[in-house]
């Protein structure tokens, strides 16, 4: 009897590292993955990242204040003060919220976005040359306050 | 009677009930113990493999720290080689090849600085001064592959970057030997906000927090480079860009009615339809304008129209309705694309660069002589 019931705690043990194991494979393990609709997305297609950014950082505000981050990423592009390239502006360490907590990957509807940054790479520019925002009702660090701000679309105000 | 040897009649058929179920409480503890360890067990081996997972990621991080740190010091110190044989040779054409190759080493600068993991502080002042160097650099070695020499301004501007590269150099060599010393570990930055004792007591059982150094060479040589001597030059990251003024207005402001009146009549000239004013705002940006969102009377299109506060002219309009199919090529499409602007008043239009995106064919001009 005592055998039995061990043997079956051991099962239990066993579906229980068994169901652990397989829920981080899921939920962990293939949620940092870049998919969408289940497709790899091509990591290469800058469109395609600065449109994940946008969703991701903007994907609730209006359109204008869509094209606007995308044309805050681009005018760090154009500026001495960041790197030139649009992905390492993107994935520079604590650059974008989205990045650091993995939302960038989770986004799905990238419809709109895309033709967001669409249109901040022909050169619309509601940001008018800014290279930060931010949402002023969310803790931000005291030193954005600091940048002049140019404009406020939406909840993100845009600074240079 | 023996007592050791009770008669068997005597003896009980079955145990009593008290000693049955003492029995079975005690198999049911044992289980519940044996259940508890195994979890116990299991919970431990899952938090060992947690923490070598973590461990993995916490190396890699620190290998992508240290990579790029390397590879900034090791990009700056070329740089300023560079610039010092760049100076050194006679030889246009060794100038220029030492030029190029400063341009390079300091833009790879940039981009390793612009990747390391510093939550305490963001170096703009000496990725500024890297990338101007890399700019001036480049600019230098066209002018030489043009055929042009250096000026003795240009050189003398030339050996102030080389000084101020060798100095970067030196806080670099500085905050290496403060990584080697005081143990910082890269990754240690990325750790989740947490409260200060729980802080403190990871710091303690866990070796991969490590106390973050503040990065003193790095923090001194930004401080430093605020205070760089301007660098105006024929590039995109001259200084007299940075801060430029709109030179092509016209004088007089115009009111907010009269902007309004002008992006109305400007949105609908160029899409035939009639449109109204949804909202407006003032943007500080490099022309101060009244930014004009408009909507069609008919339609829900919008359409922003920017119009500049000083003299009153239009800045930009972006109308960001679905277009159909395409029905014109691209030729088409041009002729179409200037004669709206001659109709605007801008004449003798050239275009310098086009490209389909989506439905619609996106054109750059400009006036003739002058870069777009």
């Amino acid at each position: 009897m005592a055998r039995r019931r061990l043997f079956m705690a051991l099962l239990v043990c066993l579906a229980i590292m068994g169901i652990t194991w397989g829920v981080y494979q899921e939920k962990v393990a293939h949620r940092s993955l870049p998919v969408q609709a289940g497709v790899p997305v091509a990591l290469g297609d800058e469109v395609n990242l600065l449109a994940r950014l946008i969703a991701a950082e903007a994907g609730s505000e209006p359109y204008e204040g869509q094209v606007a981050v995308g044309a805050v990423v681009l005018n760090r592009v154009r500026s001495p003060l960041f790197s030139s390239t649009i992905s390492a502006v993107i994935y520079e360490p604590w650059a974008f919220e989205s990045v650091s907590n993995g939302h960038i990957w989770q986004v799905t509807d990238l419809s709109t976005p895309t033709m967001a940054a669409i249109d901040a790479l022909n050169g619309w520019d509601p940001s008018y040359g800014a290279l930060f925002f931010w949402n002023p009702y969310k803790p931000v660090s005291p030193w954005v306050w600091t940048r002049t701000i140019l404009t406020q679309i939406g909840n993100h105000v845009f600074a240079r | 009677m023996d007592p050791h040897h009770p008669d068997p009649d005597r003896q009980p058929r079955f145990r009593p009930l008290d000693q049955e179920g003492g029995c079975a409480l005690e198999i049911r503890k044992k289980t519940i113990t044996l259940v508890l360890g195994l979890a116990l067990v299991l919970a431990l081996i899952y938090g060992l493999w947690e923490r070598a997972n973590r461990m993995a990621l916490a190396n890699a991080v620190e290998a992508s720290g240290h990579r790029d740190f390397y590879n900034l010091l090791s990009s700056v110190e070329q740089s300023h080689v560079h610039l010092g044989k760049a100076l050194a040779s006679s030889s246009p054409r060794q100038q220029a090849v030492h030029l190029t190759e400063a341009w390079n080493k300091a833009a790879a600068a940039q981009l390793s600085l612009s990747q390391l993991p510093m939550p305490q502080m963001k170096p703009l002042n000496t990725s500024k001064f890297l990338a101007k160097t890399s700019d001036y650099a480049h600019y230098l070695a066209q002018k030489l592959a043009r055929g042009q020499d250096l000026t003795p301004e240009e050189r003398e501007q030339l050996g102030r970057l080389r000084e101020e590269m060798k100095k970067l150099a030196g806080d670099l060599r500085q905050t290496e030997s403060q990584v080697a010393q005081k143990g910082i570990r890269w990754s240690s930055f990325y750790g989740t906000q947490m409260p200060q004792p729980l802080k403190t007591i990871a710091r303690i059982s866990l070796p991969v927090q490590a106390t973050p150094s503040p990065l003193e060479g790095l923090i001194n040589a930004d401080r430093r480079l605020q205070t760089m001597p301007s660098l105006n030059y024929d590039g995109p990251f001259s200084d007299h860009l940075e801060r430029p003024q709109p030179l092509g207005l016209p004088p007089g402001t115009p009111s907010q009615e009269e902007a309004e009146a002008k992006a109305l009549d400007f949105a609908q000239k160029a899409s035939s339809v009639p449109f109204r004013r949804e909202e407006v705002r003032r943007t500080e940006g490099i022309i101060p304008t009244y930014s004009f969102r408009l909507v069609d009377s008919r339609n829900p299109r919008k359409v922003n129209v920017d119009i500049s506060r000083q003299g009153g002219v239009v800045v930009s309009l972006l109308n960001g309705r679905p277009v159909n199919p395409p029905a014109l090529n691209e030729e088409m499409a041009l002729e179409k694309a200037l004669s709206f602007l001659e109709a605007q008043g801008f004449n003798n239009m050239q275009p310098t660069y086009s490209i389909r995106s989506g439905n619609s064919q996106v054109f750059t001009l400009c006036p003739p002589g002058k870069r777009a």
